[in-house]
């Protein structure tokens, strides 16, 4: 599943964002530490002013998690992701993309993905026809971009601007 | 093995080298080995930079820790690798963060990746039971 940034204003602490890579980053601490033999003395709160230095490098936002039409797994910022939908969106006439949210389905998860998107409209857009044009232009960008189909497109007008 | 020095102590940290990939000069069949995820993660960084529509790579989960821990024993780094290779008894694993342009979809690149890393590393993989774990991650893509 896509990892979200809480939108409360204050900074994500990177170690809750991602409980997994902190283990894999500890893992490969102990591995570069156990080529030592470092006296208790020497070495205490070592660890953990890497784990925090490097945290502080490895925190690039949230990521999701996908595959290829051939089956190779990869992880993918969840911005790239967003930007692709993005344009996708913006390239149809009278319609500007407002949030994007993209989660990974299909068996296995990662095959495909589904997009829930909220929009704002020209006035005067007629919004059941614009729609399905949204979505072909969603699916497309998807499928060509990141190999997937697109199995549930959601879209909610929220807003109508003049231009 | 060599000693941990302390912070203040930076004669004692010349045996050290927290760059070039994070690890330790030392001796032994344990230093060999690492010597050799080294040179395996280069050449699969050269082979991964090689891709069209790779435009870099981000540093490694080493390459981190090592400039951590440069920057904690107040000593400098050289170039990171961008690849961590490393072998256990059942399986080699490859981590990579890569930065993507758009010259290509981003399935193609990944795709081409994964095909890169198998041709270099197949003979290590054979050697450890077939398994080769690759943890790709994209970290951006750019016009």
């Amino acid at each position: 599943m896509n990892e979200h940034v809480a939108g409360s204003g204050a900074e994500p602490d990177p170690a809750d964002a991602h409980p997994e890579s902190d283990a894999a980053l500890r893992g490969v601490i102990d591995d570069y530490m156990s080529t030592f033999e470092p006296e208790p003395e020497d070495t205490a709160g070592l660890r953990e002013r890497i784990l925090r230095l490097v945290r502080d490098d490895l925190y690039r936002g949230p990521s999701t998690h996908l595959q290829t039409g051939r089956g190779n797994p990869f992880s993918i910022s969840t911005a790239s992701v967003r930007s692709i939908v993005r344009i996708a969106v913006d390239s149809v006439d009278g319609i500007r993309a407002r949030s994007v949210d993209v989660e990974p389905a299909g068996d296995p998860e990662g095959s495909a993905a589904t997009v829930a998107l909220t929009v704002a409209m020209r006035a005067g857009i007629p919004f059941a026809a614009t729609a399905e044009v949204i979505r072909g232009s969603v699916a497309a960008a998807v499928l060509a971009e990141l190999g997937i189909p697109a199995v549930r497109i959601d879209i909610n007008a929220e807003d109508v601007y003049v231009d | 093995m060599l000693r941990m020095c302390t912070l203040t102590d930076q004669s004692e940290a010349n045996g050290l080298n927290p760059t070039g990939n994070g690890l330790p000069r030392t001796n032994g069949a344990g230093a060999e080995g690492r010597g050799e995820e080294i040179a395996e993660s280069v050449r699969v960084a050269d082979s991964v930079t090689s891709v069209a529509g790779v435009r870099a790579l981000a540093p490694g989960l080493r390459d981190l820790v090592a400039t951590a821990a440069a920057k904690v024993l107040r000593r400098s780094g050289d170039e990171p690798v961008g690849v961590d290779v490393s072998r256990s008894r059942d399986s080699v694993k490859v981590r990579i963060d890569a930065h993507l342009d758009d010259t290509r979809s981003v399935a193609e690149v990944v795709d081409e990746i994964f095909s890169v890393i198998a041709a270099d590393l197949s003979g290590e993989a054979a050697e450890a039971d077939g398994r080769l774990d690759i943890d790709l991650r994209v970290v951006s893509r750019s016009r």
